[in-house]
């Protein structure tokens, strides 16, 4: 009778143990998910900005504020121009 | 004090009937909205969106991606200040002129959405003006890197009836399926922070990410195409205009520019009529760049020579009440088959028309692709459908070998002429070269879809496209073997041709020798000049120019 009291009351700690692991886990879980969901942000942020930094419309941009001509507009000018060395 | 007893009695029964009888209510009657209340307590169900799927041009450059974006929200309740002065701050950050004042002041509402597609900048600039009673809720819009770039190629992403997104012409439209993905869901016991508890339970359905899309299509042509026909619709005070270039071997789509276009990503502030490709949804009198389909029908066909002399190219052409004349009004007696496309001459190929004869012109403008769709992978195509073979008449004929009365889409008419630049074969235009996800790919091939003309029909008539270009006064890339077309086309309006307003055109193909693109452009309604030659030629040599130096293609001679 003794032991089935002692193997109850052990099951019932170790239930107790599992329980509180669970709900630990939990929160150890959310946390990663939370970390992974700021770092798929942070990546879909760095993507968007180095693809926008890429694109052509941005270095022609940046070309022109440089003070670059395209060829197209030099032949328009009729200048010589070297394409390569 | 038996009363009294009874009495308490009495009062205990009462008391211990009312509690049965609400348990009865709570267990039995009211069980349900119960056990669902207890359950939005205890458990989490949400759905995790699925991010939809990018679309790369051909040299995996993102052209459509997704990035994080705030709904911003108000809780009328929560708010402390009036709403002309929550307009006055959010002035400059949002889009204000939409917020309806009158619903503000309806304090019953607790949530009322003020603007969407906010980036996080714009999230931050609203959160330090500290506005009790403002919110935000997360969510993915798409993102261009390259602007407006290929807008009309590209569709946009809206909302359906439903409230979800889904994508409307273009690719966004034909790919919408590919492109969403599959919404996930979380289901599981939460503890009183929240977090999950996994010992109870716990159903995780993770979401299926949308494909994404490797397209043909080649960004710095469709920068250097949309980029050259701006500038030339500005310059010949033209309407509108539209380049097409594909690779005459395989169908592929390298570049689709249409001008004016609009912002995909603020769809919603340009008018409907521009969200339509004009490459695939318009259809127009393709005029003198039909000739060389017509030239192609008739060599194969066996109903003319190349050599052949024109016997009836002496002067204007009379089918019963109509007259027949060249563009010019100048005529070659002794035109060969050659001469007839280097003179774009209209009674020259009226001469072709009717020794190739109806039925057998029909034909061939089947085998060419007219009179069904293409099939190319964009949302929105437009059947320009042929007349009934019954409905033509002699007139008909005749003014069809020259490109009137005929109607294709410019999709059409490049495709056609792609069967001259490849040898004689007809493939179908593809835009889109693989669709790919994390673990699988799925690459299309190049669609072949017969074969209109032989290779040695194809020669023939690419040289007699190389002369064509040759003897004329432009100017043009020096040391390329071009083969192309001008064309000049009537509109027509109410049962008559507008005699003011014209869409010129060139199309062709180069290297002729061994073409590796063939490209058609056309600007309606030009002011500066009406001809495909002074107007749509510039412009194609321009990007030809550019093309050659891009792809490093040497020079024929």
């Amino acid at each position: 009778m003794k032991k089935i009291a002692f193997a109850f009351i052990l099951c019932l700690i170790l239930k107790l143990l599992l329980l509180g692991q669970g709900v630990l886990s939990g929160g150890t879980v959310a946390g990663l998910d939370e970390e992974i969901l700021s770092l798929k942000e942070e990546n879909l942020k760095l993507e968007a900005e180095i693809a926008q930094n890429l694109s052509y419309h941005h270095i022609a941009q940046k070309a022109a504020e440089s003070g670059f001509v395209s060829l197209s507009e030099l032949a328009k000018k009729d200048s010589s121009v070297a394409l390569r060395p | 004090m038996n009363f009294r007893i009874r009495l308490l009695s009495f009062f205990f029964l009462l008391c211990f009937g009312i509690i049965i009888g609400k348990l009865f209510y709570w267990q039995v009657i009211d069980r349900e909205r119960l056990v669902s209340l207890a359950a939005q307590q205890y458990y989490t169900d949400y759905q995790v969106s699925a991010p939809r799927g990018k679309i790369l041009t051909a040299d995996n450059f993102p052209l459509v991606l997704n990035r994080q974006s705030y709904l911003l929200y108000v809780n009328p309740q929560e708010l402390e200040i009036s709403p002309e002065k929550l307009k006055e701050k959010l002035e400059g950050i949002v889009d204000t002129s939409r917020i309806d004042q009158q619903v503000l002041r309806e304090k019953k509402l607790v949530w009322f959405a003020l603007a969407k597609d906010l980036t996080e900048e714009k999230k931050q600039a609203i959160e330090k003006l500290q506005i009790k009673g403002l919110g935000f809720e997360e969510g993915e819009t798409r993102f261009y890197p390259e602007a407006s770039m290929s807008a009309q190629l590209l569709g946009f992403v809206g909302e359906s009836e439903n409230g979800e997104k889904k994508g409307y012409f273009g690719l966004e439209g034909y790919y919408d399926h590919e492109l969403r993905g599959q919404p996930g869901r979380n289901f599981f016991e939460k503890d009183a922070l929240g977090r999950p508890m996994f010992l109870t339970g716990f159903f995780e359905e993770q979401p299926i990410a949308g494909r994404n899309l490797l397209l043909n299509l080649d960004r710095a042509l469709q920068y250097v195409a949309e980029k050259h026909l701006k500038e030339g619709v500005e310059r010949y005070g033209a309407s509108s205009g539209l380049v097409l270039i594909m690779n005459p071997k395989t169908g592929a789509v390298l570049a689709m520019a249409a001008f004016p276009s609009y912002d995909p990503a603020t769809y919603f502030r340009f008018e409907p009529d521009l969200f339509r490709n004009p490459v695939i949804s318009s259809v127009f009198e393709p005029g003198s760049i039909f000739k060389v389909i017509v030239m192609a029908s008739a060599l194969e066909a066996g109903a003319v020579e190349p050599d052949e002399i024109c016997t009836q190219c002496n002067g204007p052409r009379q089918i019963h009440d109509y007259s027949i004349q060249t563009w010019n009004d100048k005529y070659f007696p002794d035109s060969s088959m050659t001469d007839i496309i280097v003179h774009s001459d209209n009674v020259g190929m009226v001469y072709v028309a009717e020794k190739l004869g109806l039925e057998r012109f029909y034909q061939y403008l089947e085998k060419f692709g007219f009179g069904k769709k293409t099939e190319i992978d964009l949302q929105g195509e437009l059947k320009a459908s042929l007349r009934k073979k019954e409905d033509w008449y002699e007139i008909d004929l005749a003014t069809a070998s020259f490109g009137q009365g005929i109607a294709v889409t410019p999709i059409q008419i490049l495709k056609a002429v792609c069967a001259l630049a490849s040898g004689g074969e007809l493939y179908r235009p593809q835009v889109v070269k693989k669709i790919f996800e994390d673990e699988r790919s799925i690459t299309i091939e190049p669609k072949k879809e017969g074969r209109p003309i032989s290779a040695k029909t194809a020669k023939i008539v690419t040289q007699m496209m190389i002369e064509a270009v040759e003897k004329a006064q432009w100017k043009k890339p020096v040391g390329y073997k071009i083969a192309g077309k001008t064309g000049t086309a009537q509109v027509p309006i109410a049962g008559h041709y507008d005699p003011d307003k014209t869409v010129a055109s060139f199309v062709g193909f180069a290297p002729a020798d061994n073409p590796q693109f063939a490209m058609l452009v056309t600007i309606k309604e030009p002011t500066a000049s009406p001809w495909g030659a002074t107007t749509a030629v510039p412009i194609w040599m321009e990007i030809a120019e550019e093309i050659f130096r891009l792809w490093e293609i040497p020079p024929s001679s």
